[in-house]
């Protein structure tokens, strides 16, 4: 499948290009002259939403890509817009830690502020758009209740209570201010969230530090886990952040790949893994060949694997993942919860957008119920 | 705060969130309803230097190698208006009561 990751166009290299800054291996070249003004501006358009304005400002700054006085200001001032939403966001990330810390609900801070601060080489080369914090199943519901008190706007309620607790990848708050906060009990939905060993990821945590405060991230390895899971699993069409952050950790950080296999074994997410590094060298050209590189490319699927990994492409389905992570779910009691939960659920989860997959579900329940077995 | 006396040392204020791009400086102070200040040319530069304490003598003395070094009026002024903002404090006051 790695024909549908070569560039489209001429722009789509540019961009890559561009996330493949500083990355040592890449054999993606920056122009040698500076663009036409025209290609400049779609260039800064793409990096703008794909959140590449660090990459772009560094490889202007350093003297990587030749640019006019003119393309120089629009990239820092592109860069500059980002940077201000970051330091919100930071903020956001501070004040919620604090609060949940009050209430000795531990937390790990995930994805945009962790790798920014330990795995770039300067925190400003990396942006992002939210901020997502993992708490334990079992704090989850008190810590929805307190982030709820700080004022912040639960954006999808959940289908009967305690199903997040048990069941969910999170849910999502929307501040005042608009910024997005996302609460993770599991780094994704359906059956590779299932299957995720959950407690494996509670053994070890690395500090780090922003504005002077001390917070708790994953360790390296379980980083690198969870930026593989959120490249292939977190979208459709895969950004080129998260493999930007797949390759940084690779080709930058002293994997212990024993631990990295034992995490993902334990998990089943070897299929997940092994894509994701696939992609990202495949995305970014790399050329170096890893340890984990070379096990990537000769990883073969078995069928299981193949049928969820569809799950998280072009036209699947919530109700189809949902029908997944049940038959996912090792216990018959769970199962039994989770399509109680799917199939009655609360006046205040109706009439929202899941109002549709509880169709669909009810729907796919009963058309696999009808299936021979 | 002034900038008056050679007994005050500057230090960027603890809890200050920031990002440097090499030509500006983005900050946050950690205050509630605060907003994101953005610091160029001579404020920028002054920011970098208090990665550790000064005083304006010493703050002076390093920016006195510079060709372009911006003369003292001016620097009191970046200090005063970073202070009012609340990036940075006198970290010495404490200590003088």
């Amino acid at each position: 499948m790695t024909s549908t990751w070569a560039p489209r166009t001429e722009h789509d290299r540019l961009t890559r290009t561009v996330a493949s800054h500083g990355l040592a291996g890449s054999m993606l070249a920056l122009p040698d002259q500076p663009l036409e003004p025209e290609v400049f501006d779609r260039l800064v358009r793409r990096v703008r939403r794909q959140r590449l304005t660090g990459l772009l400002w560094a490889a202007v700054r350093q003297g990587a890509m030749p640019v006019t006085s003119h393309q120089a200001e629009r990239a820092e001032w592109a860069h500059v817009e980002a940077l201000a939403g970051v330091l919100a966001l930071e903020h956001l990330l501070l004040d919620s830690v604090a609060t949940l810390q009050a209430a000795e609900i531990p937390t790990r801070v995930l994805k945009g502020p962790v790798v920014a601060h330990l795995d770039y080489p300067d925190p400003t080369w990396r942006t992002f758009g939210d901020i997502d914090l993992l708490v334990r199943g079992q704090d989850f519901d008190r810590a929805t209740r307190l982030l709820t008190a700080q004022g912040h706007h639960r954006l999808h309620p959940e289908p009967r209570p305690g199903f997040d607790r048990r069941f969910s990848k999170g849910t999502s708050f929307r501040t005042a201010d608009g910024l997005e906060l996302d609460l993770h009990r599991s780094f994704t939905m359906g059956p590779f969230g299932v299957r995720l060993a959950l407690d494996d990821l509670w053994r070890a945590s690395h500090e780090f530090t922003v504005g002077g405060h001390t917070l708790h991230s994953l360790p390296a390895e379980e980083r690198f886990v969870h930026a593989c899971y959120h490249a292939v699993l977190g979208e459709i069409s895969p950004r080129l952040v998260p493999l930007r952050d797949v390759a940084q950790l690779a080709l930058t950080r002293d994997l212990d790949l024993v631990r990295v296999h034992r995490l993902v074994r334990a998990s089943q997410g070897e299929a997940v893994v092994a894509r994701a590094v696939r992609h990202a060298w495949h995305a970014l050209q790399i050329a170096d060949v890893l340890a984990l590189s070379a096990w990537a490319q000769s990883y073969r699927n078995d069928d299981r694997e193949t049928a969820d990994l569809a799950l998280y492409s072009h036209g699947s389905s919530y109700a189809a993942k949902s029908v997944a992570s049940i038959r996912a779910l090792p216990r018959w009691r769970d199962r039994a919860a989770f399509v109680r939960a799917m199939v009655h659920p609360t006046r205040a989860y109706l009439g929202t957008r899941h109002d549709s997959h509880v169709s669909r579900l009810r729907s796919g329940l009963s058309q696999s119920s009808r299936r021979p077995s | 705060m002034s900038v008056t006396t050679t007994h005050q040392r500057f230090a960027r204020r603890l809890g200050t969130l920031w990002r440097d791009t090499g030509l500006h400086v983005l900050a946050l102070p950690e205050e509630e309803a605060a907003e994101v200040v953005v610091l160029g040319g001579g404020s920028a530069v002054l920011w970098r230097l208090l990665a550790e304490p000064m005083t304006l003598a010493d703050i002076l003395d390093r920016l006195g190698a510079a060709a372009d070094a911006p003369p003292e009026d001016v620097v009191t002024s970046c200090l005063a208006d970073m202070s009012a903002r609340g990036l940075i404090e006198d970290v010495a006051a404490e200590r003088r009561g």
